[in-house]
């Protein structure tokens, strides 16, 4: 028994040997695997972090270096008074764009083509997060020229029925209200406490990814190195996008009343339709929604969808519809991708769009802006 | 800060392997050595904290001192009081433009990054070293063991504050418990991990005094916001006071003080003291109270007495208020503390008076009398204990909303 406590021991720090190795000499970028680029925010709840110079790795994809200027915005402007008077680019993380450069991202890139921009953009943001945020740079006073926001499928479909708050009262009132009361809290925390441990194999790889270095360089980092890629691709050790099925399914059914997904996307549509309206009493702006899709969308012959019912696309061309019904101007960028001579629209394991998508998708929002928005350059 | 690791705190991995190689070390037949691996692992976590301008400041700040103890190791005849004064002053001022208090405002100019943890409990570690050198005597100090006791790995964050005699008869007694020992330690680390690391948190969110500002807003959120953060800090600070003991015990150390005897069944404000933060109250009454009355009372005419010891009272509360925190929230709690330390005393003097001493204490011991001021000791001590998370305008704001 004590033999075996004795090697019990000595593996248990061979381990831990063996990590240390990991984090200071064979893959001290590790860090950069799962950095956070956001932060709790007093009034936004969540937000980028101001001032951030953050390398951003997923080896095989991109290796950037991530930079925001002192009130958490994309980029390394500093004048922010000159930066908010252009057009607000919002959204998530495909805006955001944390997998390219500073200078390559879509916002950026339209001003190279003459048009002032500044993006708003957050990981995980979704329309009332952005709403809340348009109210906050509004109590700052800072007076757009138009705002417009990305909406990615699936995620930045979801249910906004209760999100109405962002839009009504006070911007106090509204960042104080949690959307859930005290009781709901204490529950849900409750419940969460339930879930505290790992229970299965994806939240043990969750919390390896994020503390080993050493899980990490076997995961990821050891793809740096070209031929173990490749071969593990080929043997098919690494699977691909295309065996990910990323999405909700209920997005893909038919969206009757019976289909939970039919409610994400009616409520996004009349939310959208608020914050346009909120967008056009605060400022008499323009104001406009640029959907982006999902992998699934760019590449449907590769989605080996088993149920014939299911339609990647049914989510795409149900919201854009629902924001038309609304009066909300929308662009829909599949048809002006699909339609670019660009290999591969987004990174070999990772459906965020890459630097050249950003540099077309500049392209066709600045036509977008010019002709649906009437903004010029 | 060491490349790419974390920062080393109670629940972090490094903190587990610093804490099982010294157990292993002290079950070992290499125990002689434990000393110096108390001090590594201690110097390991600090230097996973600071940043290098940090680890300058903190040795300006802990090396001085270590000069003084040197000096008046073990002389009692001839101890300098004015040189221990000096001392003392140099460091509790040191400390004060370190932990930048927002309410001393000639500090402004000293606009520098640094932030060192476990501050506060270095200071009280060096003040009792230097206030007690010269009657230390019989213990053995050197550098390397100042060094230990100032920073020790299992108290570096928050204590419990413990004496450098029971610090030295600790390591002394360095070895593999006994088997009941064993369990209850094993057994106190797991339930310290358990309340402090994952039923705490639940109560962390519930707290947030924002939730009593919905419109629909009721009687029930507002019982939860009132008590979730009281509950929070002890199954917190409890929970991390169990692992940090249960750590000790672990390695044979027996002599870390306890922090905590179910602080929320204390009958008034003094009693709460007693019985939360046991070794910061313990600490305070001998350097701040205990000092400062005798000071008080030797200087003051006798008629004088009572109020020369209340006035010890609220400095010796405001000092606890200022330890907690930084901003003016935290002197307001210390005051609302030692008013109410006072309340309690006046009210017992004023039972002794008409009850006569036998009288009071049959009175104060009807479980109905005790039970009503545990309940009433318990609230007041939740209503001010709101001023540790939130600002006083947010407390007033929330408390407008919710009663409109």
């Amino acid at each position: 028994m004590a033999r075996l406590f004795q090697v019990f021991v000595a593996l248990l720090f061979a381990v831990f040997a063996v990590e240390a190795c990991f984090r200071l000499i064979i893959f001290p970028e590790y860090k950069a695997l799962q950095e956070d680029t956001f932060q709790r925010h007093p009034v936004l709840g969540h937000f980028n972090r101001p001032n951030l110079e953050l390398r951003r790795l997923k080896p095989g994809n991109y290796d950037t270096v991530v930079h925001t200027n002192a009130m958490g915005l994309r980029g390394t402007e500093t004048d922010l008074k000159k930066e908010l008077s252009g057009i607000w680019i919002g959204g998530d993380s495909n805006t955001f764009a944390a997998g390219v450069e500073d200078t390559e991202t879509y916002v950026h890139r339209l001003r190279e083509v003459g048009y002032q921009t500044a993006n708003i953009a957050s990981e995980g943001h979704n329309l009332s997060s952005q709403a809340l945020l348009l109210r906050y740079l509004a109590a700052e006073g800072y007076t757009p020229r138009a705002v417009v926001i990305g909406v990615s499928l699936y995620q930045g479909a979801v249910d906004l029925t209760e999100a109405q708050y962002t839009l009504a009262g006070s911007l106090d009132a509204a960042t104080k209200n949690t959307g859930s009361d005290a009781k709901s809290t204490l529950l849900s925390g409750l419940r969460r406490f339930g879930q505290a441990l790992p229970t299965s194999l994806r939240d043990v790889r969750a919390v390896l990814i994020t503390n080993s270095a050493t899980y990490g360089w076997l995961r990821l980092g050891m793809l740096n190195v070209p031929a173990i890629y490749n071969w593990m691709k080929e043997s098919g050790l690494r699977s691909d996008l295309n065996d990910v099925v990323s999405t909700d399914l209920d997005f893909l059914r038919p969206l009757d009343e019976a289909n939970p997904a039919t409610v994400r996307i009616s409520s996004t549509a009349d939310f959208a339709k608020q914050l346009g309206n909120w967008v056009k009493m605060t400022w008499d702006v323009p104001f406009g929604i640029i959907l982006f899709p999902a992998y699934h969308q760019m590449y449907p012959e590769r989605f080996r969808l088993k149920d014939s019912s299911l339609d990647p696309m049914r989510p795409l061309t149900a919201l854009t519809a629902a924001l038309k019904r609304n009066g909300v101007a929308v662009l829909d960028l599949l048809p002006a991708l699909k339609a670019s001579q660009i290999g591969s629209l987004v990174f070999p394991d990772d459906a965020h769009l890459n630097a050249s998508s950003h540099d077309h998708v500049a392209k066709v929002v600045a036509h977008w802006l010019e002709t649906e928005l009437s903004i010029m350059p | 800060m060491i490349a790419n690791f974390s920062d080393i705190s109670v629940p972090s991995l490094g903190f587990f392997v610093l804490g099982l190689a010294l157990v292993l070390l002290a079950w070992s037949r290499y125990r002689e050595n434990f000393a110096p691996a108390l001090l590594a692992a201690s110097l390991i976590m600090v230097a996973s904290w600071l940043s290098p301008m940090d680890a300058v400041v903190l040795a300006g700040f802990i090396f001085p001192p270590y000069l003084a103890v040197h000096v008046l190791w073990g002389r009692q005849e001839k101890a300098p009081s004015v040189f221990i004064g000096v001392v003392v002053v140099w460091e509790v001022l040191l400390f004060i433009v370190l932990r930048r208090y927002e309410w001393v405002g000639w500090i402004d100019w000293l606009d520098h990054p640094v932030s060192i943890i476990g501050l506060s409990y270095m200071l009280f570690r060096i003040i009792h070293l230097v206030v007690e050198a010269p009657s230390l005597g019989a213990y053995r100090i050197s550098l390397a063991a100042y060094l230990s006791y100032v920073l020790a790995f299992w108290t570096l964050i928050s204590g419990p504050i413990q004496r450098y005699d029971d610090f030295a008869r600790g390591l002394s007694s360095v070895g593999r418990p006994e088997p009941d020992e064993l369990l209850s330690s094993s057994h106190r680390m797991v339930n310290g991990l358990i309340k402090a690391f994952l039923i705490a948190p639940v109560f962390l969110k519930a707290s947030d005094i924002g939730l009593v500002t919905r419109d629909d807003a009721d009687v029930i959120d507002f019982a939860i916001v009132f008590y979730a953060y009281p509950i929070y800090l002890y199954l917190n600070f409890s929970g991390y006071t169990d692992v940090v003991i249960a750590l000790t015990r672990l390695c044979g150390v027996n002599t870390l003080p306890e922090n905590f005897n179910r602080p929320y069944l204390a009958r008034n404000i003094q009693d709460f003291w007693k019985r939360w933060h046991m070794s910061f109250g313990v600490w305070i009454t001998s350097y701040i109270f205990t000092p400062l009355t005798k000071w008080l009372l030797t200087r003051g005419d006798i008629k004088h007495h009572g109020p020369l010891t209340a006035l010890s009272v609220m400095v010796t509360f405001l000092i606890v208020g200022a330890w907690h925190g930084a901003t003016t929230n935290f002197l307001v709690f210390g005051l609302l503390h030692g008013a109410a330390v006072m309340a309690a005393a006046l009210y017992g003097l004023g039972l002794k008076k008409a009850l006569g001493k036998t009288g009071r204490n049959a009175f104060e011991a009807k479980p109905w009398v005790r039970g009503l001021a545990v309940v009433l000791c318990f609230h007041y001590v939740c209503a001010t204990l709101a001023l540790i998370p939130n600002q006083i305008s947010d407390i007033v704001g929330a408390l407008g909303k919710f009663l409109a």
